[in-house]
């Protein structure tokens, strides 16, 4: 998985606003830094890319109309990077086609300028909201990938049948082990997961896309 | 060979002689009778009439053909045989020899009285016959056996055989007659009424063959029979190649005009011909000037022109079902097509060459073609009742052009559209990034300031910044403006009747579609304006073409007039004025601003533009309504001289 470098360690979220206008970069960072956000500010969607990142909530306020590579195109490149920073459009001229083709594609907002400064307030607190809750989602889906590289080979076969619904002497039967020695397993598996029952194990299952 | 030579040299003498030395031979003859008589009278006693012999005397005398010598003679001879008589017998006494005397005298005296009559109708016979001579027709005539018995100076000419050669001859084998029709017609003609009248073939000397239109006439002796035939002739072998030639020279063109894929008109101009000899009578000398201040003159000639035959193609052309719809005045089809009309009259009237152009017609569905036409001078100076049109469709071809300069026109309105939708996208990008700039900085100085504990700094640099940021969006402004002001142009001295023409030529298929009268009056001595002549041009066409969009609705007489005059404090004043809806007032107020039209389509940008165009050349555009309906707009242009002198 293609993870932003995680280098700093700081949590404090950071609003990223990427325009080729130093005075609307300026007057954005202002804003931000009033109401206490962090902000980078980067002139071009290249200079966004070249420089390394805080690994802590945050968003982008991208403006649709970049030298270079379009505020749009930007936004498909950073999917198909895999990077989910949510982004906050603003345009000087917006249309509607353009809009929603931002939308579409996962923006949080899309803000003509002069925007108010509430409108973007509330767009970027939202859009930090949403970042915060994937990170947490991403956490904890590395914690079970954790857990699940712990298992033997024989302990995720276990995990498999079971998590498919079989009862433990059928899984013996199947794997050729005595149910006693399923049980066994099936304890070792539950701890590992830190599942507390086997529902649970069947989500982490699910959330894994294990199968027999 | 004289034709002057008397008949009998040609019908009696075979050989010419000098017609005095026979008649010295007779007289001498007739003299040497004469003295024998006279000896043999006297001096011989014969008691016979040998006086009587003097009537040789006196007919010999007489063939001589001298009225003097018959009546000299004749005297001569009677006073010789009373000589005679006297010396042989004395005074006379009524005896035998007396009578005989006296029977010699009267047989003397008749024969003179009778010699003279007769040389009376000898010379009227041969006043005829040199009649016969002078005429240039050949005039023969033949026996009833067809021998030819006189061959006149005319038949020599006419067939090539002398009188020598063809006396004597058969009339049919010399001359192998043929007749164009049965020849028992003329044989019964020639016998019944005793003449005939009707044109032969005969054969010339050298072998070709002749026409000859022949007057035959029977002549009857006095007991009725016939006795000869009297052929006159003339030659009319040219006459009927020349007939025959133009006989074919008009089936060709027949064929020509019938068949033609182009469709062909006759057209009689010879009505409107005598309307302009009338003005022309009436002094009227330029007749270009005449329908300038006339315009109503071309219509009615337009309706006084009549269409006198057309070909099948002109038939198919119009959608008629046969040619008489459309023989009758030209109008019912030319409706419309003033201008292209006079100038098909100035080059009649001037009788110069060909006209030819392009002009509208209107076929019996009402539809409008497009057609070139070339019109043919008349031959004759006064032939102006048969002036032969072409005429080409060529509606297809313009729709075509048409649509391809409307697609161009619209990919050019597209271009502009787009060019200025980018223009302004890029300027509000421009203008609107330092007013975003300025907003987002008001408002987080104010979030510093309105904090718990404001931070001042921050609200400061903020607020430097906003007004920063406000200086930037009015350079911005004022670049813009700048730009525009900036085009470069070209100006220079142009003829502005000239530019008017060309724009009447832009918009000649909207003033003919809309039945628009119009009239340039922009005179050849009016001053030359000086301008970016380009520029100009679309200022005249936006008016014009507006002018003609607000005529387009009315009803009524639509005119459009163009005219052009100095102007006392303008320099050159011109107008553009139609009988249109005129300006609404509503409207009037904002006509000059942009983004203001009357129209669905169109930016209304362009009397915004005209007005912006013709101020940047120093002249103002302005517009009037007319009291009788319709608007004038009016626009003033330096002169190039005035304009010359500032430079």
């Amino acid at each position: 998985m293609n993870r932003l470098p995680s280098v700093a360690v700081t949590r404090a979220p950071i609003v990223c606003v990427v325009d080729d206008d130093a005075s609307v970069r300026e007057a954005l960072a202002s804003l931000f830094r009033s109401v206490g956000l962090e902000v980078a500010t980067f002139g071009s969607a290249a200079d966004f890319l070249a420089r390394e990142h805080a690994d802590a909530p945050g968003c982008l306020v991208l403006d649709v109309r970049l030298p270079g590579v379009s505020g749009l195109d930007f936004q498909a490149q950073l999917a198909a990077m895999d990077n989910r920073l949510p982004i906050i459009f603003m345009t000087g001229h917006g249309d509607i086609p353009m809009s929603v083709r931002a939308m579409k594609a996962g923006a949080i907002d899309f803000l003509a300028k002069p925007f108010r400064d509430q409108d973007m307030l509330d767009a970027v607190s939202s859009a930090i909201e949403r970042d915060a809750a994937n990170r947490r989602g991403a956490e904890a889906m590395d914690t079970l990938r954790a857990a699940y590289g712990s298992l033997t080979p024989r302990e995720r076969e276990v995990m498999a049948h079971v998590t498919a619904g079989l009862m433990n002497k059928q899984v013996g039967g199947l794997l050729g082990l005595s149910e006693i020695t399923v049980k066994i397993h099936r304890g070792n598996v539950m701890r590992k997961m830190g599942a507390k029952s086997l529902a649970e194990l069947v989500k982490q299952a699910e959330a894994l896309g294990i199968g027999p | 060979m004289s034709r002057f030579r008397p008949l009998h040299s040609h019908a009696y003498a075979p050989v010419a002689r000098p017609r005095r030395l026979v008649a010295g031979v007779l007289m001498a003859a007739g003299t040497l009778l004469a003295l024998g008589v006279f000896l043999v009278d006297t001096f011989t006693p014969l008691q016979s009439a040998v006086a009587v012999v003097y009537v040789v005397v006196v007919l010999l005398v007489a063939a001589s053909g001298s009225r003097r010598a018959i009546l000299g003679a004749t005297i001569g001879c009677l006073v010789l045989t009373a000589v005679a008589y006297l010396r042989g017998h004395g005074w006379p006494e009524v005896d035998a020899s007396m009578l005989r005397c006296a029977v010699s005298l009267g047989a003397i005296g008749i024969t003179g009285v009778l010699a003279l009559r007769n040389h009376e109708r000898m010379l009227t016979i041969a006043g005829q016959a040199r009649l016969i001579e002078l005429t240039h027709d050949s005039i023969f005539v033949r026996d009833m056996d067809d021998v030819i018995v006189l061959w006149n100076g005319g038949a020599e000419q006419l067939y090539g055989w002398t009188a020598h050669e063809a006396l004597g001859r058969r009339a049919g084998d010399l001359l192998g007659t043929a007749f164009p029709g049965e020849r028992g017609e003329a044989d019964i003609a020639l016998f019944g009424a005793g003449r005939w009248e009707g044109e032969v073939f005969q054969r010339h000397r050298d072998g070709r063959i002749v026409i000859v239109e022949a007057r035959c006439a029977l002549l009857r002796d006095e007991y009725g029979r016939a006795r000869v035939i009297l052929e006159a002739g003339t030659d009319v072998t040219e006459r009927r190649a020349a007939t025959a030639a133009l006989a074919d020279s008009e089936r060709r063109y027949r064929s020509m005009f019938e068949t033609a894929r182009v469709s062909f008109w006759e057209e009689d101009y010879s009505l409107v011909m005598d309307r302009v000899d009338a003005l022309r009578a009436q002094g009227m000398t330029d007749f270009a000037a005449y329908i300038e201040a006339h315009p109503e003159f071309v219509t009615e000639a337009c309706s006084l022109t009549q269409v006198t035959d057309v070909n099948e193609a002109a038939v198919r052309m119009l959608g008629a079902r046969c040619r008489e719809d459309l023989i009758g005045p030209l109008d019912r089809l030319l409706p419309g097509s003033e201008r292209t009309f006079a100038r098909v009259l100035l080059k009649i009237v001037d009788g110069s060459g060909v006209a030819e152009g392009e002009t509208y017609l209107y076929n019996l569905c009402g539809e409008r073609l497009t057609v070139l036409f070339a019109l043919n001078m008349p031959l004759g100076p006064a032939r102006y009742d048969r002036v032969l049109v072409s005429v080409v469709d060529i509606t297809e071809r313009k729709r075509t052009e048409r649509a391809v300069i409307a697609m161009q026109a619209e990919l050019a309105q597209a271009a502009r559209v787009t060019a200025l939708g980018e223009m302004s996208a890029s300027i509000a990008h421009e203008v609107n990034q330092p007013l975003a700039a300025i907003v987002t900085h008001g408002e987080a100085s104010l979030r510093w300031l309105r904090r718990p504990e404001p931070n001042i700094d921050e609200a400061c640099i903020a607020i430097e910044r906003v007004v920063r940021d406000a200086r930037r969006a009015s350079e911005v402004v004022h670049r813009v403006r700048s730009l525009a002001s900036k085009e470069p142009r070209q100006h220079v001295r142009f003829d502005l009747a000239a530019l008017v023409e060309e724009c009447a030529q832009l918009l000649d298929g909207e003033i003919a579609l809309h039945r628009i009268v119009l009239r340039v009056d922009v005179g050849r001595d009016a001053p030359a304006p000086r301008g970016d002549r380009v520029q100009l041009q679309q200022v005249v066409v936006n008016l014009m073409a507006n002018a003609v969009r607000a005529m387009s609705t009315v009803s009524g007489p639509r005119h459009l007039v163009v005219r052009a005059r100095a102007d006392a404090s303008d320099g050159l004043l011109v107008e553009v004025e139609d009988s249109g809806t005129g300006i609404p007032e509503h409207i009037a107020p904002h006509l000059f601003d942009a983004f203001v039209t009357t129209r669905g389509e169109g930016m209304g940008m362009g009397l915004a533009i005209c007005r912006s165009t013709v101020e940047s050349h120093g002249g103002r555009l302005w517009a009037t309504n007319r009291p009788g309906g319709g608007a004038t707009f009016h626009f003033t242009l330096p002169l190039a001289e005035a304009a010359e002198a500032h430079a």
